[in-house]
């Protein structure tokens, strides 16, 4: 067996055990993520997927493209989940909304889990709807107190309605709220040791925000709790200038900049070997380059993997 | 200390208002606001599209979203409105029939998510009738069969116009023109075999499957399909439906 081969098997018996560590509210057997690079499939490379069954260690879908009642959609569902393991990322859930959650949409949630018993399950710390009208987009959070203890409970909510831990993904925002009085890392930070879940850091978000709102995304990282990190999220943005300034936005149109790929290896450096996914939504490309996108976060996963065992 | 609910109300507000245009960082939300549901709209109404072209067809999704925003963090429903939006501005003029091949391509949209198929019926079960009973019996539809009805020739208009899945239209000619009096076609829409099937019915077939749909007993459909053409032919009405797979299951009344 090549080294290489067996350092991904290690990293991915590692992720198993993380795995089910993390998953202790599950009531079924998931086929668990490993802890190397998926892509995300999107339609256009659906027939591609079944067809050719490319070797991916592991997939993840948008949720709530699979809210449907049957068809030909649920039935690729089914194919791809046979063949890979399989994660379910949520955008739709408005879980930072003061309106009431959604019941229609949770049990479209429940319904889709029960059917395809994906390996994570994720959402965003975002909010996207009021009275009733759905703006489809995920919308910042302002940071106080008061949408903190809200965000808790919706969290505590969904995962007992799930019976699965979710893991919650930080934002690109262009925008921050005047009112906010705690800043990004300490709300995660309240938000998983007080509801259990796990995050999902997107490390383009992380450093789409630095440069748009100034942070420091290193001391961003280190308030994180890393162990709670259950998954990465890679992607490319676009930039845009107005006025002499220049303003970063996450169009998942173009390959993982560098800047992002440096900042990826420093999170891994603190959270160890974690499933990573390529995001591309915009202008997609055929699959070979998702996967050379993928490769290249392997190479960085085994590497710290190889600093950090 | 504005209150969380105070900060959504606001923000929701000058996502809808012309003015985020001149934020650049609002409008980067308020793109997204319109660009995602114009691109869902777009996917569920393709013919539509083109028959108004790209260009308008955003303006026009822009100013029905106003009008009808997205209900659930879902986007598959927001077309539900559509047709009868595009019939209430377009009604009576020389897009008159936009509404109604709008409605078509909801119905399709809905078979094409439907529950799956029951297996078919086949024309053993109905034998197993006895004759004086026929009249009593009652059709279960596949749950996929969706119905749309129109003045306009529009399983024609949307054949002619149909984009395959790399957009290209294969049936559409430069010298396409649409005959507005050419007749009515109504659509019964099913999904059997794994394929998705469009096909055209006349306006007794129509009104037939339509009573069916509504859960009318065979009797009184066939009433109803009579009234509008003396000629309705059930045996071959019967053998259509059988053959296209409409029917899961049957009951008698």
């Amino acid at each position: 067996m090549a080294p290489d081969r067996e350092i991904i098997l290690t990293a991915c018996r590692s992720a198993s055990i993380i795995e089910s560590r993390y998953d202790s509210m599950s009531v079924t057997t998931a086929l668990p993520i490993p802890a190397c690079a998926g892509i995300g499939l999107r339609a256009l490379h659906h027939a591609h997927v079944v067809r050719e069954r490319p070797a991916i260690p592991w997939l993840e879908v948008h949720a709530e493209n699979f809210f449907v009642e049957g068809g030909p959609q649920l039935a690729l569902l089914d194919t791809v989940r046979r063949d890979y393991p399989l994660s379910l990322h949520g955008v739709g859930l408005s879980l930072g909304s003061a309106d009431p959650l959604d019941a229609q949409h949770l049990a479209d949630w429940r319904r889709l889990i029960d059917r395809c018993d994906p390996g994570l399950i994720s959402e965003h710390l975002a909010w996207g709807a009021f009275d009733g009208r759905h703006l489809n987009d995920l919308l910042p959070l302002p940071y106080t107190e008061e949408s903190l203890r809200h965000v808790i409970d919706r969290v505590r909510e969904v995962q007992q309605r799930l019976e699965r831990r979710i893991a919650i993904e930080n934002l690109s925002s262009y925008l921050r709220f005047d009112e906010s009085t705690l800043d990004e890392a300490e709300f995660l930070a309240a938000l998983v040791a007080e509801s259990g879940c796990a995050l999902l850091l997107d490390v383009n978000n992380l450093y789409v925000n630095a440069c748009n709102h100034g942070d420091d995304p290193q001391q961003y990282l280190r308030r994180l709790p890393a162990s709670a990190v259950a998954e990465i999220h890679l992607a490319g943005h676009s930039v845009e200038t107005h006025g002499g300034h220049t303003l970063r936005v996450d169009t998942h149109g173009s390959r993982v900049c560098d800047q992002v790929w440096a900042l990826y290896r420093e999170a891994l450096a603190l959270t160890g070997p974690v499933p990573t996914l390529i995001e591309w939504d915009t202008d997609i490309p055929a699959v070979e380059v998702l996967l050379q996108e993928a490769a290249r976060a392997d190479i960085i996963l085994r590497d710290v993997h190889g600093i950090t065992a | 200390m504005a209150s969380l609910r105070d900060t959504q109300r606001r923000f929701a507000a000058s996502l809808f208002a012309e003015s985020a245009h001149d934020h650049p960082r609002l409008a980067v939300y308020q793109r997204n606001l319109r660009g995602n549901f114009a691109k869902v709209l777009a996917l569920e109404f393709p013919v539509v599209q083109r028959l108004v072209g790209t260009e308008y067809f955003d303006v026009l999704a822009w100013q029905f979203q106003q009008v009808e925003p997205s209900r659930s963090g879902n986007l598959h429903g927001i077309g539900a409105p559509f047709p009868n939006y595009l019939r209430g501005r377009f009604g009576g003029g020389d897009l008159s029939y936009l509404g109604d091949v709008a409605d078509l391509e909801w119905a399709v949209e809905q078979s094409l998510v439907a529950a799956d198929a029951q297996a078919p019926l086949d024309l053993h079960a109905f034998a197993a009738v006895p004759a004086d009973e026929h009249h009593n019996l009652r059709f279960e539809l596949q749950p996929s069969l969706r119905l749309s009805r129109s003045q306009f020739p529009i399983v024609t208009l949307w054949r002619s116009h149909l984009p395959d899945h790399e957009g290209v239209v294969h049936a559409e000619r430069d010298d396409f023109t649409l005959d507005l009096r050419a007749g009515g076609e109504n659509a019964c829409i099913v999904r059997a075999a794994g394929d998705l099937q469009v096909a055209a019915l006349d306006h007794a077939q129509f009104s037939w499957i339509s009573a069916i749909a509504q859960r009318a007993p065979l009797g009184e459909a066939l009433e109803q399909a009579l009234n509008v053409d003396p000629q309705f032919d059930l045996g071959a009405a019967l053998r259509r439906a059988v053959q296209e797979q409409w029917f899961s299951g049957l009951s008698l009344a």
